[in-house]
C-alpha cells in the first residue's frame, strides 16, 4: 500500500476499483438467489419461502447495477483512509484466541489472552503494559461477570 | 392519562427500578463522553445482560442510555470540539467558541438545562401522544403495518446522509439478512449454513460486529490522547434572568422541531438538531452571531435532538416499528424478552409502557443532578486515550456474545460483520439500515404475505384503504422531492463545472 500522508485519493483511472461496490451486492444478491433457488415461491396470493428472499435478491440487483453506474458517473475523488490492518488482525485475533479458549479452557484463561492479543492492536504497548493491563482487566471482567451479573459460565477449565 | 402516567412512576419508583433507571442513564452520559463509543455500541453489548432482566428493566435501562448519551455528547462537543454523539456536531458550533472566550461552565450548564427542558416537552409530547397512537394503531391491518414498514424503511434511506441507493441498499441486505432461519409461515429453514443458524442471525452479533467491532478496527492504532485545552471556571456560570428569558423562545422552538422529527421514521436526534439550527438561524434577527457562541443556536439544537430522543419512542412502543437504528435494538431487547411490540402493548403491558414513559421523567431529573455536579468526573473520562478503552470493550463484545446464547459461532459471526462492517464503512455504506432492515425485514415480509393472501393478491387494497393511502402518498412524496432535490443539485453542479470550464478556457 502506497500511502502518502496516511490519504490516498481513489483516482478514476481504476475504474474496476470503482464498480466494485456494486459487484459486490451484486455478487451477494447472486448468491441469494442461488441459495434460495430451491425455496418453492408458491403463487403471489400464497406466497412461500422462496418468494421475498427471491424479490429481495432481485432489488439488491438492480442496486447494484444502479450504484456501479453512479460509482463511474461519479468523478469527484474520495479519500480512504489507509487499512488498519495492525488493528485488524490482532483484533480478529483476539476474538478467534476467546472463541479457541472459552469452552476448553474457561473464562479467565480467555479473557486474559483475548484482552493481550487486542491490546497489540496498537503499536504503543510494551510486554509489561500488556501483562498488567490484561490481568487488571480480567479481574474487573471476573468480578462484573461472574460475581455481578452471575452468568452461567465456567471460570476455569471444564 | 394522569393515571396512567402515575401507575408508570409507582412502577419506576420501585428501588430495583430506579437502580436500573440510574445506571441506564449513567451509562449513557458516561458513553456520550468516552470517546469512540456511541449508543449503538453501548446498547447492543447490554443486550444479553438484559436477557437476566425482567423485559421493563430491560427497556429502561437500555432507553436510558440512548437518552443519556444526548446529554454526555454535548460536553465533548464544548470542551473538545469534537462531537460525541453524531446528535451534537452542531453543539460544537456555538458551544466551543463560548468555551474558548472563557464561559465554559455556563455553557455546559446552559446545555444541560436546555437538554432537560427540551426532554421533559419530548416526554410530554409523549404521554399526550401515547393513548391517541396506540388506539389508532389498533385500526392498522396487515396492509397499514406493510406501508408502515416500507414507509420506515425508505424514509430512514432516503433521509441519510450519504448516498440513498447505497443506503437503500443497506436496508434490502438487512432484510435478507434477517431471512436466516426459519420461515415464519411454512417454518421452512431458509439459509440455514450450520445447526447454529437456525434460530436466525442473532441481533447481538450484528449489532456488536457492525457498530462496534468494526469501529475498534477503525480506531484501534489511534495513540492520541485527547486533552482539552479549555481551562474550565466556575466563574459565574449561571445565567442572568434577561439570557434566561432569551432563551425561553428557541428552546421551545427547538423542542418543538425535535418532538416532530423524532417521531417520524427514518429521522432522529441529529436530524432534529440540524434542523433546529438552521431554523434559530433563519428566523434570528441577528444570524451573523452564529458561530460565535451565540446562545440560541447552542440551546435550540440541544432542545432539539433531547426532545428527539424522547418522541423517537412513540412509534416504537404504540406501533411497535422502529424509526432508527437504536430504536431496532429496543425493539430487539423487547422481542428477546418474550415481548410482541405493537399498538397491543399499551393494553397488555400497561406497567411496562407506562413504566418506561415515567422513566423517561425520573431519568432526565437524575441527568440533570448528575450532570453539573460530576463535571469533573466527565472532564476525566473525557481525556481517556481510547487504546486503554478498546480491549475491554473487545472483551465486552465477546463475554456478551457469547453468554447470550452460549453460542461460539455467534462470537465468530460477530467478528466476521465486525469485518464486513469495516469493509463497508471503507465503500461509503453505512452500517445502520442494515439494522434497521433486520429488525423490519421479518416484520415486512409477514404483513405483506398475510395482505396478499386475505386480499388475493390484489396491489390495490394499498390505496383503497385510507391510512395505507396516506402512508403511500407519503413515501410517493417524499420519494418525488428526493428526486427533485437531488435533480437540482445535479443541475447546479452541472452549471458550476461549464462556468468554471469557461473561464478556463479564456
Amino acid at each position: 500500500m502506497e500511502t502518502l500522508e496516511g490519504e490516498k485519493p481513489e483516482t478514476g483511472r481504476k475504474t474496476w476499483r470503482q464498480a466494485i461496490s456494486g459487484a459486490v451486492l451484486i455478487a451477494f444478491s447472486v448468491a441469494i438467489l442461488v441459495t434460495s433457488w430451491n425455496y418453492s415461491t408458491g403463487s403471489l396470493q400464497q406466497m412461500g419461502p422462496g418468494y421475498m428472499p427471491h424479490v429481495i435478491a432481485y432489488a439488491l440487483i438492480l442496486m447494484g447495477l444502479g450504484i456501479i453506474v453512479a460509482d463511474l458517473r461519479d468523478t469527484s475523488p474520495h479519500y480512504a483512509e489507509p487499512m488498519h490492518w495492525r488493528a485488524l488482525i490482532f483484533v480478529s485475533a483476539a476474538v478467534l484466541v476467546f472463541v479457541a479458549l472459552i469452552e476448553p479452557a474457561g473464562l479467565v484463561p480467555a479473557m486474559f489472552c483475548a484482552v493481550a492479543a487486542s491490546k497489540l492492536a496498537n503499536k504503543r504497548s510494551s510486554l509489561l503494559s500488556i501483562v498488567i493491563y490484561s490481568a487488571a482487566v480480567t479481574l474487573a471482567g471476573y468480578l462484573l461477570f461472574i460475581v455481578a451479573l452471575g452468568l452461567p459460565l465456567t471460570v476455569f477449565g471444564r | 392519562m394522569i393515571d396512567q402516567f402515575l401507575l408508570g412512576l409507582s412502577v419506576v419508583l420501585q428501588p430495583e427500578v430506579l437502580m436500573y433507571a440510574f445506571f441506564g442513564v449513567f451509562l449513557g452520559q458516561v458513553i456520550g463522553v468516552l470517546p469512540g463509543v456511541g449508543a449503538i455500541t453501548a446498547i447492543s453489548l447490554l443486550l444479553p445482560v438484559t436477557f437476566y432482566l425482567d423485559p421493563t428493566s430491560s427497556v429502561i435501562l437500555l432507553a436510558g442510555i440512548y437518552y443519556g448519551s444526548q446529554y454526555g455528547g454535548a460536553i465533548a462537543s464544548i470542551l473538545l470540539n469534537l462531537p460525541g454523539t453524531p446528535s451534537s456536531v452542531v453543539t460544537c458550533l456555538e458551544g466551543y467558541p463560548l468555551a474558548r472566550s472563557g464561559r465554559a461552565g455556563f455553557a455546559l450548564l446552559i446545555t444541560a438545562l436546555s437538554s432537560f427542558v427540551g426532554s421533559m416537552i419530548g416526554v410530554v409530547v409523549v404521554v399526550l401522544a401515547a393513548i391517541p397512537m396506540a388506539a389508532f394503531a389498533l385500526k392498522f391491518g396487515a396492509p397499514e403495518y406493510t406501508m408502515l414498514v416500507a414507509l420506515g424503511l425508505v424514509a430512514a434511506s432516503l433521509i441519510s446522509s450519504g448516498s440513498q441507493l447505497r443506503a437503500f441498499s443497506m436496508a434490502l441486505v438487512g432484510i435478507a439478512l434477517g431471512m436466516v432461519g426459519s420461515d415464519a409461515s411454512t417454518g421452512q429453514y431458509r439459509f440455514v449454513a450450520t445447526d447454529a443458524l437456525a434460530d436466525g442471525i442473532s441481533l447481538v452479533s450484528l449489532a456488536m460486529g457492525l457498530f462496534g467491532l468494526s469501529e475498534i478496527i477503525r480506531n484501534a492504532a489511534n495513540s492520541e490522547a485527547r486533552k482539552s485545552k479549555i481551562q474550565l471556571s466556575f466563574k459565574d456560570i449561571f445565567p442572568s434572568k434577561a439570557e434566561l428569558r432569551s432563551l425561553v423562545a428557541p428552546v421551545g422552538r427547538g423542542a418543538t422541531i425535535g418532538s416532530f422529527f423524532g417521531a417520524l421514521p427514518g429521522t432522529g436526534a441529529a436530524i432534529a438538531s440540524f434542523m433546529s439550527y438552521a431554523f434559530e438561524r433563519r428566523v434570528s434577527r441577528t444570524p451573523e452571531k452564529f458561530g460565535k457562541g451565540h446562545l440560541p443556536g447552542l440551546c435550540a439544537p440541544e432542545a432539539s435532538n433531547n426532545a428527539a430522543a424522547q418522541t423517537s419512542f412513540i412509534p416504537t412502543l404504540t406501533l411497535g416499528v422502529p424509526g432508527d437504528a437504536v430504536m431496532a435494538l429496543i425493539i430487539g431487547a423487547l422481542i428477546l424478552n418474550g415481548i410482541i411490540p405493537g399498538p397491543r402493548l399499551i393494553v397488555d403491558e400497561p406497567e411496562l409502557f407506562w413504566g418506561v414513559i415515567a422513566s423517561f421523567f425520573v431519568g432526565n431529573i437524575i441527568l440533570l443532578i448528575i450532570n453539573i455536579p460530576l463535571i469533573g468526573i466527565w472532564v476525566r473520562l473525557l481525556s481517556i486515550p481510547y487504546y486503554r478503552l478498546y480491549p475491554a470493550i473487545v472483551l465486552l463484545i465477546c463475554v456478551g456474545v457469547y453468554s447470550h446464547r452460549s453460542s461460539v459461532t455467534d462470537v465468530v459471526l460477530t467478528l466476521v460483520f465486525g469485518l464486513i462492517g469495516y469493509i463497508m464503512k471503507r465503500y461509503r455504506f453505512e452500517p445502520a439500515p442494515v439494522l434497521l432492515g433486520f429488525v423490519l425485514g421479518p416484520m415486512l415480509e409477514e404483513n405483506f404475505r398475510r395482505t396478499m393472501l386475505l386480499y388475493g393478491g390484489d396491489f390495490s387494497v394499498f390505496v383503497s384503504r385510507p391510512i395505507s393511502a396516506v402512508l403511500v402518498g407519503c413515501g410517493a412524496l417524499l420519494l418525488g422531492f428526493t428526486l427533485l432535490s437531488a435533480f437540482i443539485s445535479h443541475r447546479r453542479a452541472l452549471k458550476a463545472k461549464h462556468q468554471q470550464g469557461g473561464s478556463y478556457s479564456v
